[in-house]
């Protein structure tokens, strides 16, 4: 029973960190592709 | 002379039929209608169905171990870890990612619905089941088939037939089993709230995605690496917009080709013995459960969201977040224009529903980390 509470636990915690670290990975490259990256000029 | 027809008799199949490989054949028959007429799944149920007849023939051998021309697609593709995550390839080719990067926050959906997976396994660890097994018939929550078949194939293999099934039965009747529950958690109000518009997303945004969520998820947990990274590279072909060839091929020629292989395996591991025990009705049942809680989870994150956000997300979103794709951003897209006939909400459903595929790994990663 202790097993599977911490797999449990573990898993909800994985999960949600895994993703949470995707998201920061995605807001950080979007920033620095607005920042760095020259954007073409429409004309 | 009867001795003769007695011993003609005995060498043909029909002197070792049992019962149980009957009511197999009617499975199968039954999945292949299910396919055809019904269309439920028809490039899986249809292989699977026929695998399952094929897998039930006296004396025919197709899965004897070392022999059988059954045990062999499934020795080399399944338990090898060959079809699994070449299907993730041809998905990865399949997907475009921008609906989530252009709006991030909805990826967290895509972790709510995996909620469900393990309120799942503590529930079927209570009832009996081991931990190795309860954490497959969990990930059936997940609604990803080749996660389900990848995890099932190293923690209880003697479930996968079972479990793969109901995990594709469940995906094919998302639009039944999905929208009561959506209507149930929100109110019309909620069903009413228009996304606001995406930002557009640059090409190099979609190029770097795949490099960096392959990195990190493979860090985090590093049982997942074979399903992430085919999907990622899948992915990358197609963003990379330079080797069109092989992006066509793994969305379309190779994912046709594992598809059979991976149809005709799955059928196969369900032999009458396999089949026919009383675990099988509880793995379906918790097969359901976890696909209901999972939408449950989602949607009632998308509401927690709401509590933090000034700019509101339709709850409807979070019902996405189980990775059947696009199959359960459709039902988002239906539920939604019920309230609305002018909410579009199917490409912000994507977000959260390609989320889900990579949450539903990250959650097989974890179950691996602890039980292999």
């Amino acid at each position: 029973m202790e097993q599977a509470v911490t797999i449990f636990l573990a898993g909800i915690f994985g999960v949600f960190l895994g993703i949470a670290l995707i998201y920061v990975a995605i807001r950080i490259t979007a920033i620095a592709v607005d920042r760095f990256v020259p954007k073409k000029d429409p004309a | 002379m009867m001795s003769r027809v007695f011993s003609l008799f005995e060498s043909t199949g029909f002197a070792y039929l049992t019962p149980g490989m009957v009511f197999m054949w009617a499975i199968g028959v039954t999945l292949i209608y299910l396919a055809i007429a019904r269309r439920f799944e028809p490039l899986l149920l249809l292989p699977i169905g026929f695998g399952v007849i094929m897998a039930n023939l006296p004396l025919a051998g197709l899965m004897h171990p070392g022999e059988g021309l059954l045990w062999r697609f499934y020795h080399y593709g399944i338990q090898w870890e060959v079809i699994p995550p070449l299907i993730f390839l041809g998905l990865g080719a399949l997907t475009d990612f921008a609906p989530l990067l252009a709006n991030p926050l909805l990826i967290f959906l895509g972790a709510g619905a995996q909620v469900g997976v393990y309120l799942t396994f503590f529930a079927a660890f209570g009832l009996g089941f081991s931990l190795n097994e309860s954490a497959s018939i969990a990930i059936i929550g997940g609604a990803d088939g080749p996660t389900t078949i990848f995890l099932t194939t190293k923690l209880a293999p003697h479930l996968l037939g079972s479990c793969a099934m109901a995990a594709y039965s469940y995906m094919a009747l998302v639009p039944i089993i999905q929208p009561p529950i959506m209507r149930l958690l929100t109110t019309r109000k909620e069903r009413l709230i228009r996304m606001q518009k995406s930002r557009k997303v640059s090409p190099l945004e979609k190029i770097v995605f795949p490099i960096v969520a392959t990195l990190l998820i493979v860090l985090l947990t590093p049982a997942a690496a074979p399903l992430i990274s085919m999907l990622m590279l899948g992915n990358l072909f197609r963003e990379s917009k330079v080797v069109e060839r092989l992006n066509l091929t793994s969305q379309n020629e190779l994912m046709n080709i594992v598809t059979i292989f991976l149809g005709v395996s799955i059928g196969a591991t369900l032999s009458a013995e396999n089949f026919l025990r009383r675990d099988v009705i509880f793995i379906f049942f918790f097969g359901l459960f976890a696909f209901m809680v999972s939408t449950a989870t989602g949607v009632l994150l998308a509401k927690l969201m709401n509590l933090f956000l000034t700019t509101k997300i339709n709850p409807l979103l979070g019902a996405a977040g189980v990775s059947a794709v696009p199959m359960s951003a459709r039902v988002v897209s239906n539920v939604g224009a019920e309230a609305d006939k002018k909410n579009y909400l199917l490409m912000y459903a994507m977000g959260p529903n390609v989320a889900g595929v990579i949450g539903t790994v990250i959650a097989a990663g974890v179950f691996l980390a602890f039980l292999k």
